[in-house]
């Protein structure tokens, strides 16, 4: 039923939806887009949100995104969006500055709010490839273990995912330029799964999933197409890791038969056949979660970095110091001349 | 309060205009060796509002059970200033410090209106209850009711119950 | 305890040979008619397009097992061409009569300020035919019936798609492991609510129709009868299944072995191996839990709101500014299975559960609900009966409501009281509105904002008002609101303050904090027509002198011979010379007897639970001692399903509740 209703004369009402357009005197919120250790995957997404770009690039004044613009600024933002997890000495500095010049800081994808697959790293570990992958090893600096944003400065708000979800970024932007509470439902994936009409790949396909255990947001996509879930959302609020656990190891000792005639393509995640299966199968992108690694650090499956082995010496030409960008190591070892022209 | 004011069950105690033959309240309800015995050291004192009679952190003087009035507990906190945490009615009481060592007050206390305590200096109670083991044993159960239930009340005010939550910046 | 539309008649058996399946197809897709029914997609059994006997599952069976649901073929033998030969799907026909997502409200301001807020009219479902639903879907057809559209509120999008249905069922050939519809009392014989019964034989269906509409589809068919053979045969296959499930899977009255032990450690234990992933209320065809999904553009002059299956197992579902009342997994377990066996009957006087066992097989950790009944069982002491109390059909039209409505109100004043507080003056000419009573509520809806539910602390003639204090996103706009603002009102809605109980009695009044808002009503009342109350008698707490609501009036009271009003805070400054300390300290002494004193109290939880207490002592009667609850709400009428307490919906039984009918209910940690 349709009920119109009249406001008073002056229709005058606090609250950004009420303005109509732009009025000058309103200046647009400064949003900014950095990235530390990531993939860059994240900032792709936010430029995959093609049907609101415009509009979002109307309503706000993108100041620093370079990924996408030239526009460069170091700050102040009214939004600074995120990417990436702090590996490395100045990355630490430059958060904390990056802080200071933000009213609204969002941590954006797994790496920005629970450090990423690249989390998983020890330092015992990082010791060892440095010096395999690199010659002279002293010269990459990095923390002992990669870290989630939120473990050095205050986050306001997160958005999870590996990449995140550009529905739930255009949520977020939506949320400041209304005032209301972005709608980030913290439940498993389970739930949208449901909402769907996607049948459990765990119980009928007996494969291997982190729905249940992962908040959703990305739309349940990987059980759409047969497969389970990643957990690249991470765990929900209270994940019973330990009981999900305990269930698919049990599963993995009895096995279900499988019939060579069922109806469904060949599943291409491995079932797990052992606890450590089971415990790789949390070793994800969001490992390094407490609720993740307490059970890869109880089944073990932890992934192992196979090793080539390290470089005997480092090329004489390399040892007066790092390389200057733009060097062409290649040529340079071939010279004959040991002075020769390094840049 | 209203002279007007309706009474029916349930009805507030009134005042008593003649406080005087008043009873102290606890020391009233001992047995009547151990009351006769301490109603021998109350002495009643008298006191406008606004009057302060005890000091956070100094020697407490004396314990007082109040008969008539209001009484503000204070505590100093430096960035605030006095904060009062407690209002206490007639018969509860006040300065308890003057028999728990180191005998020294943990609040400040304020008349609120005009107040008359029943006091007992401290010396004498504290030799009282080491010497008189039957008032001793009539006396100290009662105290420990009076702070018990003042600080499981306590516990509540520390709930903050009635705090609003915090908004998010949106 | 299945009830349905239909009387199922003894009516007579035609046969419809295999190869004319897809004749009765046809048939039922007579005038463009959707035919649907089970087809084999994504390695489940799934609901979809019927296109004829080749879309069913012919070949296979369904192994369930608690956690597993697995498709595999017949072995070779006379039924191995059977498309039939499973028992249920995952999903049953729910998605039908009650999609996963529904537009619910559009919500719109317009350049000039006006704000329509329509109730979105019920999709136009086109008419449907369902094959092979189950005993166990019509059942569950049925209980939605008696919560969807059963009164007082109607959920429209449901009406409008039960309303053209055909329903072709199919008496179960085999049960599976995890089925016990035979101990629910609700299958595998179909009884009603179908408009054709199949038994499917290895050679065809014997096919009979209860309804008018089922005849209509098999006249045009010209079938032979089924003859005796074939009837026994059917009769005798349904038989066998009803024996191979047994009648003993759960214990007898479970509902009052649940409502005995509610604090069994069994919840513990099935808490350790539940990861509250919510798949079992998803697969229930009788959960009906829903949540209302805001959308809205940048500029939050439009806005929808979806009507979204919602689950008790997650965090949001109880949770209100303060935190949430179902904290842990093992609360949400207990709320669920008791929800499910025991306090359905309450609500609806029917049993929640219809004995499909789908969240048996579709739980991931395969939890088995029989088991966990069972477990309980053999470990209490039989419990005594507890009777389901006489309910109050209410319908519909008693309330005069048309409940999902919302109606235009204008901001007239505003009134900041504290530094989070903001007290509304609406107009509004709506008399159901106007004619509300003390202690009921209205849902407020502002276009972009999740829409909350306010008690109304004063009526006019003309309006209300609401005060309202900034503890989440929509309230903080809410109180951000200029006069000449327009906004929408649903309600009255709620149970108010029995104000008649107090007449001839003694009254007291307790509010602590924002508590005194709903209160407020009441002393407008008494105050109209003092001599009908005795001794009337205020206690307020609040957090500090400067979070006291409605100082002048409070003030003003306090100085009138009308009222006892005594005022106390938790801690202020030395400029105050009123009391310091909790509320009940302020009415503990009290002399005399409270026998002949009714008792309004709102606040905190635990300060209600406090204050009753203390007051139980004085001697008011437990009958007599009123509290008023707060609990998610969505949609404030009792189909969203978010506020329940036990046996209550807190929105329409509520919010206003007696401390004798709450009883244990009062405290219980998680419930």
């Amino acid at each position: 039923m349709d009920v119109a209703m009249r406001a008073g004369a002056a229709a005058a009402t606090a609250g950004p939806n009420h303005a109509t357009g732009r009025s000058a005197a309103t200046r647009r919120p400064r949003v900014g887009v950095v990235k530390f250790a990531s993939c860059d995957g994240c900032q792709l997404t936010i430029l995959d949100v093609e049907d609101h770009l415009l509009e979002i690039a109307e309503r706000f004044e993108i100041v620093e995104f370079a990924e996408a613009t030239s526009r460069r600024s170091s700050g102040p933002f009214d939004v600074l969006l995120v990417e990436g997890s702090i590996s490395t000495p100045e990355q630490a500095v430059e958060i904390a500055r990056l802080r200071a010049e933000a009213k609204l800081l969002v941590a954006i994808g797994a790496c920005a709010t629970a450090g990423g697959i690249q989390a998983l790293r020890t330092a015992a570990e990082h010791e060892a490839f440095r010096a395999a992958v690199y010659p002279v090893p002293a010269y990459v600096d990095s923390l002992a273990t990669a870290r989630p944003i939120s473990e050095f400065v205050h986050v306001d708000a997160e958005l999870r995912g590996c990449p995140i979800s550009p529905e739930q970024l255009v949520e977020v932007l939506v949320s400041l330029t209304t005032g209301r509470r972005p709608q980030l439902p913290d439940q498993a994936v389970c739930l949208e799964c449901k909402r769907r009409g996607i049948p459990c790949v765990v119980v009928a396909r007996g494969l291997p999933c982190l729905g249940p255990v992962t908040r959703t947001g990305c739309g349940a996509i990987c059980p759409a197409f047969g497969r389970g879930c990643y957990g690249c959302f991470g765990p929900r609020e209270q994940a019973n890791t330990a009981g999900y656990a305990a269930a698919l190891v049990w599963q993995a000792a009895n096995p279900a038969g499988d019939d060579p005639n069922a109806p469904m393509p060949p599943p291409d995640s491995r079932r797990p056949v052992d606890e450590a299966d089971v415990g790789r199968l949390f070793a994800g992108f969001n490992g390094a979660t407490a609720p993740m690694r307490s059970i890869t650090d109880k089944l073990g499956g932890r992934p192992v970095m196979p090793l080539r082995a390290t470089l005997a010496s480092p090329p004489e030409t390399l040892l007066g110091g790092p390389p200057r960008w733009g060097a062409m190591p290649a040529d340079t070892i071939k010279s004959e001349d040991p002075d020769g022209p390094r840049g | 309060m209203s002279s007007a004011q309706r009474t029916g069950p349930g009805a507030a105690p009134t005042d008593d205009p003649s406080g005087r033959s008043e009873p102290v309240p606890i020391v009233a309800t001992l047995p009547p060796g151990p009351r006769e015995r301490l109603l021998a050291l109350v002495t009643r004192r008298e006191l406008d509002a606004g009057a302060t009679f005890m000091h956070e952190g100094d020697v407490t003087a004396s314990m007082s059970i109040i008969v008539r009035g209001r009484i503000a507990l204070r505590l100093r906190v430096p960035e605030r200033g006095a904060v009062t945490i407690l209002t206490l009615d007639p018969g509860d009481i006040v300065g308890w410090s003057a028999i728990v060592p180191p005998y020294r007050a943990t609040t400040s206390a304020t008349t609120l209106e005009p107040t008359e305590l029943a006091t007992i200096a401290a010396e004498e109670l504290r030799a009282i209850l080491t010497s008189d083991a039957e008032v001793a044993a009539a006396f100290l159960p009662r105290v420990m009711e009076t702070i018990a239930a003042r600080v499981e009340a306590t516990r509540d005010q520390l709930l903050d119950l009635f705090r609003g939550v915090e908004v998010d910046p949106w | 305890m299945v009830i349905g539309p239909d009387t199922i008649a003894t009516t007579p058996t035609q046969f419809l040979p295999r190869h004319r399946f897809d004749d009765l197809v046809e048939a039922l897709g007579e005038g463009g008619r959707r035919v649907v029914g089970p087809t084999i997609a994504d390695g489940a059994i799934v609901f979809a397009d019927l296109a004829g006997h080749e879309s069913l599952p012919a070949g296979w069976t369904l192994q369930t097992s608690p956690g597993r649901a697995l498709l595999e073929r017949l072995p070779d033998g006379p039924r191995e061409s059977r498309t039939f030969q499973y028992p249920v799907s995952g999903e049953g026909i729910r998605r039908f009569t009650f999609p996963s997502r529904v537009d619910a409200l559009a919500m719109e301001t317009a350049e000039d300020g006006t704000v329509r807020v329509r109730v979105a009219a019920p999709a136009e479902p086109m008419p449907l035919a369902v094959v092979g639903a189950r005993a166990c879907d019509l059942a569950a057809l049925a209980v939605h019936d008696r919560v969807l559209v059963g009164g007082p509120a109607i959920d429209p999008d449901y009406a409008a798609r039960r309303r053209d249905l055909l329903i072709v069922a199919v008496e179960c050939a085999l049960a599976g492991s995890t089925c016990f519809c035979a101990s629910m009392g609700t299958g595998p014989e179909v009884t009603a609510g179908a408009d054709l019964v199949l038994n499917e034989l290895d050679d065809g269906f014997v096919v009979r129709a209860p309804t008018a509409a089922g005849e209509r589809v098999l006249a045009t068919l010209g079938l032979a009868a089924a003859g005796p053979d074939r009837a026994t045969t059917a009769a005798a296959q349904t038989a066998a299944t009803r024996a191979a499930m047994g009648t003993t899977a759960i214990p007898a009255d479970a509902r009052s072995l649940l409502l005995a032990n509610l604090e069994h450690p069994r919840w513990d234990a099935v808490a350790e191996r539940c990861i509250a992933c919510a798949n079992c209320t998803l697969v229930c065809p009788t959960c009906f839990c829903t949540g209302l999904e805001v959308g809205s553009g940048f500029d939050g002059a439009a806005s929808s709101a979806t009507r979204t299956w919602d689950s008790c197992f997650t965090e949001g579902f109880a949770q209100i500014a303060g935190g949430s009342f179902r904290p842990r997994h093992r609360d949400r377990y207990r709320q669920w299975l008791t929800h499910k066996f025991a306090t359905w009957w309450d609500q609806f006087g029917t049993s929640g559960c219809i004995g499909c066992g789908r969240c048996v097989a579709w739980c991931p950790v395969g939890i088995d609900v029989r088991a966990e009944l069972n477990a309980i069982a053999e470990t209490a002491p039989t419990p005594a009966p507890i009777a389901v109390p006489a309910r109050d059909t209410v319908e519909a039209a008693d309330t005069g409501l048309a409940p999902l409505e919302f109606s235009p109100a204008t901001v007239v004043s505003v009134i900041p009281e504290t530094a989070d507080t903001t007290t509304l003056r609406l107009a509004t000419d709506d008399p159901r509105i106007l004619a509300g009573l003390p202690g009921q509520f209205v849902m407020v809806g502002v276009p972009a904002f999740a829409i909350p539910p306010i008690s109304i602390s004063r009526f006019h003639p003309d309006g209300l008002e609401l005060t309202i204090r900034a503890a989440g996103a929509a309230t903080s706009f809410l109180t951000k609101l200029r006069k000449g603002a327009a906004l929408g009102l649903r309600g009255p809605l709620g149970r108010g303050w029995p104000v008649a109980d107090a007449a001839g009695r003694d009254l007291v009044i307790v509010a602590g904090g924002i508590g005194l808002a709903p209160l407020r009503p009441v002393i407008d009342a008494v105050l109209r027509d003092r001599d009908r109350y005795h001794d009337v008698r205020i206690y307020l707490g609040a957090r500090t002198p400067r979070d006291r609501l409605f100082v002048e009036e409070i003030d003003a009271l306090a100085a009138s011979d009308d009222v006892l009003v005594r005022v106390t805070v938790d801690r202020a400054g030395p400029e105050w010379l009123g009391r310091v300390g909790i509320v009940t300290q302020l009415f503990k002494s009290v002399r005399g007897t409270g026998a002949d004193a009714t008792a309004f109290i709102c606040g905190p939880e635990r300060m209600m639970a406090a204050t009753a207490d203390v007051l139980g002592d004085l001697g008011v009667p437990r009958e007599h001692t009123w509290v008023t609850l707060e609990r998610h709400m969505e949609c404030g009428v009792g189909l969203c399903g978010h506020c329940q307490l036990g046996t209550r919906f807190v929105c329409k039984d509520g919010p206003v509740f007696s401390v004798a009918e709450l009883g244990e209910d009062l405290r219980r940690e998680g419930l």
